[in-house]
């Protein structure tokens, strides 16, 4: 069933000789039945035709000799040499675009843009600074632990003899599975510096761990 | 062509005669216009060089004043008209058995003027009025202006030239260049219904503008 939602559409093709015979056929009924699609239909099949301007013969024939002439002549030419059409490559589209000001923006709106990137570029900067600084302090610390630990490594101690406690004093004999202990060596004891003269023990937090107490 | 030149070919002398091999010639009373494409095809297999001058003068008159009721000025109609028959010289295709040369040109003739009418609203219409309007122009493409102004005060031409920028193609498509709706179709890169429903809008918008003109 067609109504003027869709006949209207149809019009013109129906008018054009451009419908299926059965489509047509539907839109001529409901022309029969609907007075303002037939209206519609009148007006659109009074429209006159589109007619050439009139030009003069001889103005015509010389506007043909010259196209032909032109042609002729463009033909010659590699495309480059003819930009009228050449397809602009995009920086120049887009700076054609920012000259005639089709992105343009408001003023004040542009201000507070460029002050929030200024910004933003500002704060950017400073943290990336703050963070080499830092970087640069935790590397100098770290080297300075490296060193001391190194030192005081090498310093073999006394050992305590504190036969109460008999703290920190490892069996002379080697358990099962350990190695031999070296000539003259006792025991060896594994834990905090015995002097607490590491200068590096503020870094653990008060006790240097790590010492190697050897017994002789 | 096997079995397929139609009947206005019966005007094309073809002479297998070597002499006068690519000097065939249409017969005096066919005009250019009425040559069906299939037959440029045929005249394109013996003398490209012929077809080519068959086509620009089969087509020349339809495109330029496409290109003109579009862009309202004649120097900018000319230049489109020689880019697209440029551009059909470059094309390798456009003597190919199933190549469409009717919509190609159509399309290429479209599209150019959609560029310009672009590329005119990008600049303002500073730069127009004050040195593109005579940019280069002949002594015959000045006279050719002065009475395509004096034409564009028709009821018809400023009818069209109310129209919104597809409308008018649209129209113009239809009724001055000839296509089938199909031919629209495939120029536009649209379906079949949108050509349907746009040119009826279309259609009935100029019919609204023209009635207005003649209360008027």
């Amino acid at each position: 069933m067609m109504n003027c939602w869709r006949a209207k559409p149809l019009l013109t093709a129906l008018l054009d000789d451009e419908l299926s015979a059965a489509d047509a056929e539907a839109v001529r009924k409901h022309l029969d039945e609907c007075a303002e699609c037939a209206e519609l239909c009148d007006r659109l099949d009074a429209v006159p035709p589109i007619e050439a301007p009139v030009l003069d013969r001889g103005l015509e024939a010389r506007l043909w000799d010259e196209l032909d002439r032109s042609i002729e002549a463009a033909r010659a030419l590699p495309s480059a040499a003819r930009p009228r059409f050449r397809e602009p490559p995009l920086w120049e589209r887009v700076f054609e675009a920012v000259r005639s000001r089709e992105f343009a923006l408001p003023v004040p709106a542009a201000l507070a843009y460029a002050a929030l990137a200024f910004l933003l570029l500002g704060w950017a900067a400073f943290s990336h600074q703050r963070v080499q600084v830092l970087a640069a302090q935790v590397e100098a610390k770290d080297e300075t632990i490296r060193v001391l630990r190194s030192t005081a490594a090498l310093q073999v101690r006394e050992p305590v003899h504190d036969e109460q406690e008999g703290s920190g004093v490892m069996p002379s004999v080697p358990l099962p599975g350990q190695a031999p202990l070296r000539d003259g060596l006792r025991s060896v004891s594994y834990g905090t510096d015995p002097y607490g003269a590491d200068p590096t023990a503020d870094a653990y937090g008060g006790q240097a761990q790590g010492y190697y107490n050897l017994v002789h | 062509m096997p079995g397929g030149i139609p009947p206005v070919a019966a005007g094309i002398e073809r002479t297998e005669d070597h002499s006068t091999m690519g000097k065939l010639s249409l017969v005096k009373d066919v005009p250019p216009q009425a040559v069906h494409d299939d037959e440029v095809k045929a005249v394109a297999a013996v003398n490209t060089r012929r077809a080519y001058d068959l086509l620009v003068r089969k087509y020349r008159e339809k495109i330029f004043y496409h290109a003109f009721y579009i862009l309202k000025d004649a120097q900018e109609a000319f230049d489109v008209t020689q880019e697209v028959f440029i551009r059909s010289y470059q094309e390798p295709k456009l003597f190919c058995e199933d190549f469409r040369i009717k919509p190609w040109l159509f399309r290429v003739c479209t599209n150019l003027c959609y560029n310009i009418v672009r590329d005119k609203k990008r600049r303002g219409g500073i730069l127009e009025t004050v040195g593109e309007e005579k940019r280069g122009s002949s002594e015959v493409l000045l006279a050719v202006d002065a009475v395509l102004d004096r034409e564009m005060s028709r009821q018809m031409a400023r009818a069209l030239h109310t129209l919104p920028l597809a409308h008018r193609n649209i129209l113009l498509l239809r009724y001055w260049d000839d296509l089938s709706y199909a031919e629209i179709a495939e120029v536009l890169g649209v379906k079949m219904g949108t050509v349907m429903s746009r040119l009826s809008r279309a259609k009935s918008a100029l019919s609204e503008v023209l009635a207005q003109e003649q209360i008027a």
